[in-house]
C-alpha cells in the first residue's frame, strides 16, 4: 500500500465581511484511504483581524494515510462560522479545497460561498442573524449535483499542505 | 494528545493495478473562481471533457457537469471551489523511431459560464477551453472566454430588455471541431467571419498524476538512457538494437505463457 503523509495548518481566513470567525474542517477521502494516525477533522479557534480583514487561525493539520489506488484522492471541506455580539453562530461560508499529488509544501486558497435563500430569508438574516445552511454539507462538498444551488461568494481560506508519498513509485505512479 | 496504534500491513497491496502495455492518468481539476463577468448576477459553470476516441475512461459520467450558482461577493470574483476527477488510460504503442515521439492529442476541458438573472431566464456569457494537462505536477490557469458578438441594433435591444443572447449550438466549437481530427487531411480551423467579445476569465487547478504499467515504464527508462548522450547514428543502432532484442524476449514469454497456461 501507498502512503501518504499531510503535515501542514489552516493559516486563516481574509475577505470575509464578519469580524470574529472560526472554522470546522474535514478531511475526506475516497473508499481506497484509510486512516493510520492523525485526527480528520476538528475546529479551529475564534479569531477577530485587527489588521485588514486577515483573521490567524494556524490551526495543525497531521494525517497519515494508507491508499490502495488513486481514486477518491483527499480533499478538506471546511465550514467557516461567525459569532456575533449576542453569542449567536451564523453560518458565512462553505470551502473545499483538493489535496496536491506532488511532495512538497503548497500554499491553497479555498474559495468560500454561502447558500442564499429567498427574500424573505434573507431580509431575516439582515436583522437577526442565521440564515440558510446546507442540510448535508457533506454529500454536497463530496461532489453531489450542485447545479440548483444558489450561493453567494463570501471570502477565502488559506492553506498551507506539506505533503510526504512513500512506495507510490513501487506501483509505477509518476507525480 | 491520544496515540494511535499505527497497522501495519504487507506493502504489496495495492488495488488499482495497471495491464503492463497502458499508460494511465488521473487528473484531479477542481474550477475554482470566476471573475470579471460584468453585468452578470448569479454565474455557473457547465463544464465538458472532450477527449479523443482511443482514451478509456473509468468514469464517464465524470467528463460533464455543472457547479453551483454564484453571485460574486466582496472581491467581486464568484467562488465555485467544484472539483472533479478524470481517470483516462490509453495503451501506449512504442514507435519504433525514438527520436520524434508521436504528439498525443490531448483531452480538452471546454466550459461555457451561464448567467441566470432575476426572471430565471439563462443566458451563456463565456465560453472557453484548455488542454488538459497529462504531465504530473500541479497547474493553476486562468481561461479567457469570450462570447458571440451581436452588431444589429434590434438583437442588441433584444438582449438587453428581454435576455435573449446567441448561443453556440454545440459546446465544442469552443475548442477543436470533430472534423478536424483525423490525421490523414488535417484541415485548417478558420472561424474568420466570426465575431466575439472578451468575457470574464475562470481559474482552473489541474493536478495531475501518471500511472505506467511495467512495459512501459521499461521503455522509458531504455530512451532516457539513451538520450543522455548526444544520439548519434550509432546510439540509434544500439537502440534499435535493444528494442529488438526486447520485443524478442516479450514475444518468448508470451510463448512461455502459453505453454504453461
Amino acid at each position: 500500500m501507498a502512503e501518504l503523509h499531510l503535515i501542514g495548518q489552516i493559516i486563516g481566513g481574509t475577505e470575509f465581511s464578519e469580524k470574529s470567525i472560526c472554522c470546522r474542517w474535514q478531511l475526506s477521502s475516497g473508499e481506497n484511504w484509510r486512516v493510520l494516525e492523525g485526527a480528520t477533522e476538528g475546529q479551529t479557534q475564534l479569531d477577530t483581524p485587527q489588521i485588514g480583514s486577515v483573521s490567524s487561525w494556524n490551526h495543525p493539520l497531521d494525517v497519515h494515510w494508507a491508499t490502495r489506488g488513486l481514486q477518491g484522492w483527499p480533499q478538506i471541506h471546511l465550514q467557516i462560522y461567525h459569532l456575533d455580539d449576542y453569542s449567536r453562530t451564523n453560518l458565512i461560508g462553505y470551502a473545499s479545497a483538493s489535496i496536491p499529488t506532488r511532495p512538497g509544501i503548497h500554499y491553497i486558497d479555498a474559495p468560500a460561498w454561502r447558500p442564499l435563500g429567498t427574500f424573505t430569508e434573507e431580509l431575516m438574516r439582515h436583522f437577526i442573524g442565521g440564515g440558510v445552511e446546507l442540510a448535508d454539507a457533506e454529500r454536497i462538498q463530496n461532489g453531489a449535483d450542485r447545479s440548483r444551488l444558489r450561493t453567494e461568494a463570501t471570502g477565502r481560506v488559506y492553506l498551507e499542505i506539506g505533503l510526504v508519498f512513500r512506495d507510490f513509485k513501487k506501483f509505477g505512479i509518476e507525480y | 494528545m491520544s496515540s494511535t496504534k499505527v497497522i501495519r500491513e504487507p506493502n504489496n497491496i495495492f488495488a488499482e493495478n495497471i495491464k503492463p502495455d497502458r499508460i494511465r492518468h488521473v487528473v484531479n481539476v477542481t474550477i475554482e473562481t470566476a471573475k470579471e463577468f460584468h453585468n452578470c448576477n448569479h454565474l455557473y459553470v457547465r463544464y465538458v471533457v472532450d477527449a479523443p476516441a482511443d482514451w478509456v475512461l473509468a468514469e464517464p459520467k465524470n467528463l460533464h457537469g455543472v457547479t453551483h450558482q454564484s453571485r460574486a461577493g466582496n472581491d467581486s470574483s464568484n467562488h465555485f471551489g467544484h472539483r472533479f476527477t478524470l481517470d483516462v488510460s490509453k495503451s501506449w504503442q512504442h514507435s519504433s523511431s525514438s527520436e520524434t515521439p508521436d504528439l498525443i492529442p490531448t483531452p480538452l476541458l471546454l466550459l461555457e459560464v451561464y448567467d441566470v438573472n432575476m426572471w430565471n431566464r439563462q443566458k451563456s456569457v463565456g465560453y472557453g477551453f484548455t488542454h488538459v494537462p497529462l504531465t504530473p505536477g500541479s497547474y493553476s490557469i486562468a481561461i479567457p472566454t469570450w462570447r458571440p458578438y451581436i452588431r444589429e441594433t434590434s438583437l442588441q435591444l433584444r438582449e438587453y430588455f428581454l435576455g435573449l443572447a446567441p448561443q453556440i449550438e454545440n459546446i465544442k466549437y469552443a475548442g477543436i471541431p470533430n472534423d478536424n481530427h483525423n490525421n490523414e487531411s488535417p484541415s485548417v480551423l478558420g472561424r474568420f467571419p466570426f465575431g466575439t467579445e472578451t468575457s470574464g476569465s475562470v481559474q482552473v487547478r489541474f493536478d495531475t498524476m501518471i500511472q505506467r504499467g511495467r512495459n512501459v515504464l521499461e521503455q522509458e527508462q531504455i530512451r532516457a538512457s539513451i538520450n543522455l548522450h548526444r544520439p548519434s547514428a550509432t546510439s540509434t543502432a544500439v537502440e534499435q538494437v535493444i528494442q529488438t532484442y526486447h520485443r524478442a524476449k516479450q514475444r518468448l514469454k508470451a510463448a512461455h505463457d502459453a505453454l504453461l497456461g
